[in-house]
């Protein structure tokens, strides 16, 4: 039998696998990859029992690894389990078309109310789509705010050319700067952040267990957390430093109410990530607002993330703009009525699934 | 004062609170835009008796406020329903601290009907509506943009958005730096910019072939428009008429084996942007539908496309190089069926810039 449980022995050469195969790095393996693998696949509160991390084999080789969780999620007020798909990788030898949808499909034959993927690129999708996926439009509006439009532009640009023409173009940066005070000044492009009339403190893991419950009105289906599993979880996403630092920011009315919180990853001169956004839907100006302020103050020349719907609006007024690329999220599930769900009520962020659980580099 | 129905001697009055308040214009008013409202709000198939458009009646007698009212047929779940669509929504200054604005609207949401619907609001009329009990609805704002010669694109926008001269200037100046950059950045294979010519067939679209599309193409949706030759021959007629936005194109897409899998409508200007008013067809082939639209666009001289993009095909556009915005006009909406109002927010509604005010703009 080809496809069987990961087991801890398999972790080196799952490794190796997503190192040259998912990262496409040709340098040796880091030794905390290790770790960090053994940390998600068997330490994590994110696994269960009786559901496991794939992988495949051939002649004792692994040659496939397909990486997994579960978490719970209430629907309509019943937990149900999700099952998070995330890091398939094969080696090239055994990319023949057949052998991966055949993983896929072993891999989300395991027992769950949902199966969701929230990172999925192209090629992903498409084995997704003949495993019954469907891309789900409402969880794909990921969302872009340049801060500093031309640094921006640069940094857009130098990401999808060769590194001889990126290297060039880094010539460009002083000029761009100056671009971006011209635009401002002459106050066209986007509109200016706006200074915020919150008030922003240090988010601990208790308090956004809190806020995760007191703005969950108005959904249907939303995560579960205990402390202990939020808790890993923020661990987890601060000891992976390809994203950045991560920044967690709750914030207060003027008479000292929350009224909502953000978490991000800050890399200064580059694009940060938003992981989450949260608070009381029409206070979503004023968070987004102060996120704007703050993530400038960390030096940011612009920020990603993936915006409810619902919120659109909002995020637009703001400057935002829209697309769907930036990794896929697709689901499946027996029951019509949660696929229903996630097309309009459902509370679910990047924390939520498997982009927050990337292994990093 | 008082808000009551239209009636056709109060058109040179609202005619000028338009042109002066809405449009924002000075000098004389152009002598066919009295003749386009008459049209508009006595003469159009979308209009109705009982639910006329209305005006807000100053103590003096005279017109100081505005707002225009069709109504559409649709069917929701093969049930004929009445959605009203407000629009041109215009007060004279000097009344916008009191309460025309609210009586207008109040009297307007007070009529018979299933479901209302503004589809392009601004800033301001957006505010007074969601007051006043209407919802932004996020399926029926998302706008889509597809630059096909980015560098003109952009450099056009900077310079309609900063309206000034020296920025028209530099627009005119850049034109040939623009072109060189444009051919270059259509090139690249990995550019999201370059266009990947449509293995479909193209030919004018005309009107009994359109609403057979539209009957076909309709399965999967729980509310959509209903039209029939003379309604949407008016319609299409009117929008031909109305020059500002450019000349209206209509293609009728075919595969190999000659079977109807799409269509488009778009106002074609050279030089700017061209705005979609309808796309659809065979789900399974919209990128290629948008392909053979991208094509034609740039062939028309069309340096971008903007439209409203249905959210059920967010992903395809994308995949086509497009990105999204709210901007462009609010569509919000109000009901006192609530499965009405989740149709609309599950994106269940087949609804263009076709079947609202959008293309009932009189325009300038």
């Amino acid at each position: 039998m080809p496809i069987r449980a990961l087991t801890e022995a398999d972790i080196p050469q799952v490794s190796d696998l997503y190192w040259k195969y998912l990262r496409h790095r040709g340098d040796p393996v880091p030794p905390h990859l290790h770790k960090v693998f053994h940390e998600l696949c068997f330490r994590s509160p994110f696994t269960e029992d009786n559901v496991h991390p794939l992988v495949f084999e051939d002649n004792n080789r692994v040659v496939g690894f397909s990486g997994g969780f579960v978490r719970r999620m209430s629907f309509c007020g019943r937990s149900i389990r999700m099952l998070v798909g995330g890091n398939l990788v094969f080696h090239p030898d055994f990319r023949n078309g057949h052998t991966a949808p055949e993983f896929v499909k072993t891999f989300f034959a395991q027992d769950a109310d949902l199966a969701i993927v929230d990172s999925a690129n192209n090629l992903g999708r498409k084995v997704l789509l003949r495993n019954e996926f469907r891309v789900i439009p409402a969880l794909n509006v990921h969302w872009i705010r340049p801060l500093k439009p031309a640094q921006y532009a640069l940094y857009g640009l130098s990401h999808s050319l060769g590194s001889f023409l990126s290297s060039s173009l880094n010539l460009s940066k002083p000029f761009c700067s100056l671009t971006d005070r011209i635009i401002a000044r002459m106050g066209v492009g986007l509109p200016r952040p706006k200074k915020s009339n919150l008030r922003g403190t240090e988010l601990d893991a208790a308090t956004l267990l809190h806020c995760l419950l007191e703005f969950r009105n108005g959904y249907s289906l939303w995560p579960e957390y205990g402390l202990s599993s939020l808790q890993w979880l923020l661990g987890f996403m601060e000891q992976r430093a390809a994203r950045g630092t991560l920044r967690k920011i709750l914030l207060w009315d003027d008479s000292d109410k929350i009224a909502g919180w953000y978490i991000y990853y800050v890399k200064p001169r580059s694009v940060g990530e938003v992981v989450q956004l949260g608070g009381p839907p029409d206070g979503t100006k004023e968070i987004l607002d102060h996120l704007f302020q703050d993530a400038l103050g960390q030096g940011l020349i612009g920020l990603h993330g993936v915006v409810e719907m619902r919120r659109m609006p909002d995020f637009s007024e703001k400057g935002c703009i829209f697309t769907c690329r930036g990794g896929w999220t697709m689901a499946r599930s027996r029951d019509p009525e949660l696929l229903k769900l996630l097309e309009v009520d459902a509370l679910f962020t990047r924390l939520d699934g498997e982009w927050c659980l990337d292994p990093g580099e | 004062m008082a808000v009551r129905p239209l009636a056709e001697s109060d058109i040179p009055q609202v005619v000028d609170l338009y042109w002066t308040y809405m449009r924002k214009r000075k000098g004389a008013i152009p002598r066919e835009l009295v003749t386009l409202f008459r049209e508009l709000f006595f003469v159009n198939p979308f209009s109705d008796n009982e639910l006329p458009s209305l005006v807000y009646e100053a103590p003096d007698g005279k017109v100081k406020g505005f707002l225009g009212r069709n109504v559409r047929r649709m069917s929701y779940y093969g049930r004929m329903i009445r959605v009203v669509f407000g629009g041109n929504l215009v007060v004279h200054p000097e009344f916008r601290s009191g309460v025309a604005a609210p009586r207008l609207v109040n009297t307007f949401m007070s009529g018979n009907h299933d479901l209302a619907l503004t589809d392009s609001a601004n800033n301001v009329s957006k505010n007074i509506l969601q007051r006043m009990g209407y919802s932004v609805v996020p399926a029926l704002n998302i706008h889509w943009r597809r630059p096909l010669r980015p560098t003109h694109y952009a450099v056009y926008g900077l310079s309609v958005k900063a309206d000034s001269l020296a920025l028209s200037a530099i627009r005119v100046a850049a034109k040939p730096i623009c072109s060189i950059a444009d051919s270059l950045a259509s090139k690249f294979a990995a550019s999201p910019f370059r266009l990947t010519k449509s293995r479909l067939l193209g030919a004018e679209l005309d009107l009994e072939t359109l609403l057979q599309c539209m009957a076909e193409f309709r399965k999967g949706y729980s509310l959509w428009p209903e039209y029939n030759l003379s309604s949407l021959k008016w319609l299409l007629g009117f929008m031909e008429s109305r020059p500002a936005r450019g000349s209206l194109r209509k293609i009728v897409l075919r595969d190999e084996a000659r079977n109807i899998v799409g269509w488009y409508i778009y106002y074609v200007k050279p030089g700017a942007i061209g705005e979609v008013v309808q796309i659809h067809g065979d789900e399974k082939l919209t990128k290629d539908i948008l392909d053979h639209l991208f094509w034609d666009a740039l062939d028309h001289g069309v340096i971008g496309l903007h439209g409203v993009v249905d959210s059920r095909h967010t992903a395809d556009f994308s995949d086509k190089g497009c990105f999204f915005t709210c901007r462009g006009g609010w569509t919000v909406a109000s009901s006192r069926d609530p499965e009405i109002m989740k149709s609309l927010e599950r994106g269940d509604a087949l609804f263009t810039r076709l079947d609202g005010e959008w293309c009932l703009d009189p325009g300038d």
